[in-house]
């Protein structure tokens, strides 16, 4: 095809979902040929469903696609594969069970007949051609994240891609894979593979793409030339207004340790040791986090504390108690709660607000084996205007709540018993600023009334501007200690991905 | 919460349209033409039509009973047994019907319950007796030991022309009306022995089941393998394995056995191994139950029919016809195969295996049995039929095996 | 743009079940008729009597539904607890039995009717617990039970509980411990009506009001969710099926107690209606109040269907599938919809997952 055809041309794209949401409106989106295109965007601004619109997993309201000057009218992934169009998802397409090599004669199956020698020479000219070392025989869930998205990479190259869209790929990545994978995307630009990198991180927007579309809200804001902006100027166009982290944080002035865990060892679903030996002190008045990259642990480390999980070694002390494998709905009654990562996990989405508002309560409002609606409801509604949740209805179920009313609704619940001590996983994952900010600043208050505050977390920013102390976790140990101002990023980096600096504390 | 207020919509709106709908139904039901002709009901046993067998022979005779009598006749398979009763009840409350025909014994308990109250309704009750004498309901019931014995006649005889000497049976449950057949088809098993100077071995099983063909084979098999020549099938659906278990063994031992079919005429499933099959006219039971009522006279009590009434007997060729184009229609009968080829493997079968020394056998009991000479006693008690049984066994005359009868207690 | 969509999703909602309930009956009755046509029958007559025949006999179409609503909340309860009873076939023969044999020895309706219940109970209680703890898949075990059952009970009735009277039949329940019917005037009702009705209302008041139904559904819709509140999801899985277990075999005591009053030895008292329970359990949407009104409706088509045929000469076989068509096009939006929601969750519940793996 003529070298001046665009790769990609999405005109006037509109999606609006049965429930009345529109998530695109009047999307017009240009890829040239061969560059890597930035699609920037807060989480919810649109970005992933125009890419499953392009790889024809969504149908698009109105709106026309072209690839390589041609119109296009996708049925399927399936489609856009015979096309040239490859999406690697945050989440892999890969079977755990396989090994590379299978997964990968699983792939071209689909296509017609493999054979595994021709599957194999292919694979192995295409990892000498770009240099990619992805160990064909290995099974995939014995390698890390970073290969998996190598072979997933791999696995798309041998599909013959041409476009290759990347949703948030380096979100699962420690700072050194970071490293490595941007390497890899500039070498297949130097082979002429067009790159759509869907990212909501500044940095790495401003480092590898030749161009960025940035959305808000479904609409585009602006397509940009990357060397004419800054980070300042990306950020400003992507949230719509500076970035102003004007939460004032007073300083700690922390009190007794609430919280103790001595030496814990936790196993995760698949009986692997996922914590091992993991001690620290929560004190009232202070924001714990425990950083990391995920999947290191952070969630069986919580879920052992409030007693979700068995715990295999060690010990929990709440208040001067032993509260170790004590029932999660006992924990929580002595003032010890936890905001879960999800809010699929936090909240029941098929129940109404008021059954959700009882959740971890329950035996607060039951008379006998009888449950007090009247009680409950007053309840709920208390957490409904406290917390500002946005409801038409306290019979309302909670699936019909926006993301951000869910999380008040989940952390007002958690925060209106006054407890002690709150656990909060990802608690602003998914929200929007202004959510994100409530949530934030509902933390510090929190803290400045006397309680602690154990922050997990992967999102770098919300540490810092959270944390009294932070604790980096990898591969189920504490790597260090300290508070933020003790850390730079590259430190906090290395020991994310597990380099030990000079020790500190 | 949200689901049960869901609920209560959903209750609204099936509500107006119940409500609705009895409105109507009030309507339709109060604006429907008076019937001319007398009217009958046949209600089925809960299988219903298309079994080929009890069902659709009750439906034979009242068809026939349409045609020669000029009555409407309509009918109704029962969902299950807990539905008879009040489906009784309706329709006996309804005073419509001249006559209610019950098919098989499973309206038993629900006739009991019903026709007490409901004195100007006739019943007649097919293959069953509710045990009680009412003006209004006439019991009819087969001597099914009548048309056993001449099996065992033409099994017996089948077996030493095969060049074999065993018979046998594979019976449903150990129930009274499987108590008739035995004792019936090892009469004639004896009375074959006595009068052609042989002896003969005889087998019964009771399988357990009426609905098992895979038990029926396996056991069958087990009879074969025990030198059993000819297999008499009385264990409803479980005896069809039988028939498979007869087919398999002539074709992987190559000896030629036979397989004996009962109440409708079987030949149809196989005629090359199933050369005839005893009849339990229930067409004739429901013919005679609306014929005394169209013509008369109506008697309450227990009716008996058997050979004299032919209500039961072998199966001629005519019948055997009748039932593979019955079986052809619905699509039953095997592809290489049509009435007219069934009527005459069987025929042929019949002609080169039962010899006319056996026919006439036969005759002579059936003629006996007509006459009255020969009367079947029928046991009360499970003691009375192992005495019977033992007796005929142990019979070195015909006048043993006529003592023996006399062993039961209801004639 | 928030606040419209709030507002709105209540009417969107029910909109959307009306919709439904009218489409799936004009979509069922389209079907019905149209093979009624092809099969040269009168459509609108044989539409009509189907539907509305079985009015005519308003104690039959009661008593009728009275089991069928017991088998429908022994598998709609254990469902939304999030597990598969297809056991109340099995739970129902074994409910029946237990209460003719405690009838007998007891002479007590009462008695009769709690051995049933805890006799399904208990069935339920293996059923669930091999699932629960051994991850024996449930619809396996309750299938293999059911076959297992029908047999076990067979044989006892055929060789050891028969009427001498008549043989295939069980021993009667006696006088004593029977249910019998309450007359207004001309007009007469099976007790097992009403008390079916309030043994609705037990399951309703137990499933929104109490501990235990709450940890049920919350179970079923979530698991995760549940774990997280301090609910064993598998315990409640278990008491589920206890729960479904019992009012099954209540369903069989009933039929036996209530109604028929003696076991046939082909078992076609009970035969099939603990399947029939399962299409009655989604025809009411899962719901007590549902179920009821939906085997109410079911009762009506078995009727109606034996209306049809005596009226109309039309072979029980397509009264039946005509009836089947019916109930499968009331309860196709709600199972379309329940698989999806079940989907949904389980997608996101994995997307939250994947944070952390």
């Amino acid at each position: 095809m003529g070298g001046s055809q665009p790769a990609v041309e999405m005109r006037g794209i509109t999606k609006v979902y049965p429930d009345g949401v529109v998530a695109l409106r009047d999307v017009d989106f240009t890829v040239r040929k061969g560059e890597v295109h930035g699609l920037l965007g807060e989480n919810g601004a649109g970005k992933t469903t125009l890419m499953r619109i392009l790889y024809g997993e969504i149908e698009p309201s109105r709106g026309e696609i072209w690839i390589f000057g041609r119109r296009v009218k996708f049925r399927g992934p399936w489609d856009a594969i015979r096309q040239g169009v490859y999406m690697v998802y945050q989440q892999f397409s890969l079977v755990p069970a396989f090994t590379v090599l299978e997964n990968l004669i699983l792939a071209s199956s689909s296509m017609g007949r493999a054979k595994l020698q021709d599957v194999r020479r292919k694979a192995e000219k295409i990892e000498r051609e770009i240099g990619l070392e992805v160990p064909l025989n290995a099974r995939v869930e014995e390698l890390s994240v970073g290969v998996q998205q190598k072979a997933e990479i791999l696995k798309a190259l041998m599909s013959e891609a041409k476009i290759l869209v990347l949703d948030e790929p380096t979100s699962v990545l420690t700072p050194i894979e970071v490293r490595e994978l941007m390497k890899l995307l500039s070498r297949l630009r130097e082979m002429g593979i067009t790159i759509i990198f869907i990212t909501h991180k500044l940095r790495e927007a401003k480092e590898i793409t030749d161009r960025i579309t940035v959305l808000r809200r479904g609409r585009v804001v602006k397509v940009v030339e990357t060397r004419d902006v800054s980070q300042e100027e990306l950020a400003k166009m992507m949230v719509g207004r500076e970035i102003t982290f004007d939460i004032t944080k007073k300083a700690a002035k922390a009190g007794a340790p609430l919280l103790a865990v001595k030496d814990l060892w936790v196993r995760d679903d698949r009986g692997l040791m996922a914590v091992k030996g993991v001690s620290f002190e929560l004190r009232a008045r202070e924001i714990l986090s425990i950083v990391g990259v995920a999947g290191n642990g952070q969630r069986e480390l919580v879920e052992a504390i409030v007693g979700i999980r068995p715990v295999e070694k060690g010990e929990v002390v709440f208040s001067g108690e032993s509260i170790t494998q004590m029932p999660p709905s006992e924990v929580y009654r002595r003032g010890l709660v936890y905001i879960p990562d999800s809010r699929a996990v936090g909240l029941i989405l098929d129940f109404n607000v008021t059954d959700n508002s009882i959740l971890t309560r329950l035996k607060q409002f039951l008379s006998g084996g009888r449950i007090l609606w009247s009680e409950a409801r007053r309840y709920s509604s208390r957490i409904v205007k406290e917390f500002n949740v946005l409801v038409d209805s306290l019979r309302t179920p909670v699936r019909h709540l926006s993301g951000g009313n869910q999380q008040r609704l989940l952390v007002g619940r958690e925060v209106a018993s006054n407890p002690k001590v709150i656990i909060a996983a990802e608690p602003t994952h998914g929200l929007d600023v202004a959510a994100t900010e409530y949530i934030r600043s509902l933390l510090l208050k929190l803290r400045d009334e006397g309680k602690a505050v154990l922050l997990v977390s992967t999102d770098l920013d919300e540490v810092f501007q959270l944390s009294d102390r932070m604790a980096v976790i990898y591969e189920g140990q504490i790597m260090a200690t300290g508070r933020p101002e003790d850390f730079t990023a590259e430190e906090l980096g290395l020991l994310m991905g597990g380099v030990k600096c000079e020790a500190k504390s | 919460m949200s689901a049960g207020k869901t609920g209560t919509k959903i209750a609204a709106i099936i509500i107006i349209i119940i409500i609705i709908a009895a409105a109507a139904g009030w309507w339709y039901t109060t604006t429907r033409p008076p019937a001319k002709k007398a009217k009958i009901a046949v209600l089925f046993d809960v299988g219903g039509r298309g079994d080929l067998s009890f069902n659709d022979m009750a439906w034979l005779g009242a068809e026939k009973a349409m045609e020669d009598f000029k009555v409407d006749v309509t009918y109704l398979t029962p969902p299950s047994l807990a539905d008879m009763k009040p489906l009784l009840e309706e329709y006996a409350s309804s005073g419509e019907y001249s006559l209610l025909v019950l098919i098989g014994f499973l309206w038993t308990t629900p006739l009991n319950e019903t026709a007490d109250k409901y004195p100007d309704q006739k019943f007649a009750l097919i293959d069953a007796t509710t045990g009680v004498v009412r003006p209004n309901e006439v019991d009819i019931l087969f001597r099914e030991q009548e048309c056993a014995c001449l099996m065992g006649i033409a099994a017996a005889g089948m077996a030493h022309t095969l060049g074999g000497d065993t018979v046998a049976a594979c019976a449903g449950m150990d129930i009274p009306p499987l108590w008739k057949f035995h004792i019936g088809y090892l009469f004639g098993v004896k009375y074959y022995d006595l009068k052609m100077g042989t002896t003969t071995n005889f087998l019964w099983t009771y399988t357990g089941t009426f609905t098992d063909p895979s038990i029926g084979k396996e056991y069958t098999r087990g009879l074969l393998e025990q030198g059993a020549k000819v297999v008499y099938g009385l264990a409803g659906l479980t005896h069809l394995g039988s028939f498979e278990a007869v087919k398999e063994w002539h074709k992987t031992t190559g000896e030629l056995v036979f397989a004996m079919g009962q109440d409708a005429s079987q030949e149809w499933i196989d005629p090359e191994h199933i050369p005839i099959s005893g009849a339990k006219r229930v067409d004739v039971a429901v013919y005679t139950a609306i014929k005394m009522v169209v013509k008369g006279p109506w008697e309450g009590g227990i009716i008996t029919l058997g050979l004299k009434e032919e209500g039961v007997g072998i199966w001629d060729i005519d019948g055997v016809k009748w039932f593979a184009e019955q079986a052809s229609s619905a699509g039953r009968l095997a592809p290489e195969l049509t009435p007219d080829k069934v009527a005459d493997t069987v025929s042929q079968l019949r002609e080169t295996y039962i010899t006319p020394e056996v026919w006439d056998l036969i005759h002579d009991l059936e003629d006996d049995i007509k006459a009255g000479r020969i009367v079947f006693k029928t046991p009360m008690t499970h003691d009375e039929y192992e005495s019977i049984i033992s007796a005929l066994m142990a019979a070195q005359s015909l006048e043993d095996l006529n003592v023996a009868l006399e062993k039961g207690s209801v004639s | 743009m928030r606040s419209e969509k709030l507002a709105s999703w209540r009417l969107i909602e029910y909109t959307t079940i009306a919709v439904e309930i009218t489409g799936s009956i004009a979509l069922g009755l389209v079907v019905a008729g149209s093979i009624l046509a092809l099969l040269g029958y009168d459509p609108a007559r044989g539409i009509f009597l189907l539907v509305f025949g079985g009015l005519r006999n308003p104690d039959y179409l009661l008593s009728r539904a009275a089991f069928i609503a017991m088998t429908a909340l022994a598998f709609s309860i254990p469902l939304l607890a999030g597990v598969f009873n297809i056991g109340g076939e099995g739970q129902m023969y074994l409910g029946g039995l237990a209460a003719l044999l405690a009838a007998v020895y007891s002479g007590n309706a009462a008695v009769a009717i709690l051995a049933g219940g805890l006799a399904g109970a208990a069935l339920g209680l293996i059923i669930g617990a091999l699932k629960a703890y051994r991850d024996v898949n449930e619809v396996v075990s309750a299938i293999m039970l059911n076959l297992t059952l029908f047999y076990v009970i067979v044989y006892a009735i055929t060789a050891e509980l028969y009427d001498p009277v008549a043989p295939h039949e069980s021993i009667k329940v006696p006088k004593g411990a029977r249910l019998g019917v309450i007359r207004f005037g001309g007009l007469k009702l099976h007790i097992i009506f009403p008390l079916m009705l309030a043994l609705v209302a037990v399951a309703y008041y137990l499933l929104y009001h109490t501990k235990l139904g709450y940890e049920i559904r919350a179970s079923g819709f979530s698991p995760k969710a549940a774990r997280y509140a301090g609910i064993d999801p598998k315990k409640t899985s278990v008491y589920s099926m206890v729960i479904g277990g019992f009012f099954a075999g209540v369903g069989g005591a009933l039929n036996v107690v209530g109604f028929t009053y003696y076991i046939d030895n082909l078992l076609t008292c009970m035969y099939g209606m603990g399947f029939t329970g399962i299409g009655v359990a989604l025809m009411g949407r899962n719901n007590p109040i549902g179920v009821a009104l939906a085997s109410i409706f079911f009762s009506m088509l078995v009727l109606g269907g034996s209306r049809m045929q005596m009226l109309m000469r039309v072979p029980k076989e397509v009264a039946d599938t005509l009836s089947g068509v019916i109930i499968v096009a009331l309860s196709l939006p709600y199972a379309y919809r329940m698989l999806i929601s079940y989907i949904r969750i389980r997608r996101m519940v994995g997307v939250g997952a994947e944070q952390h793996s």
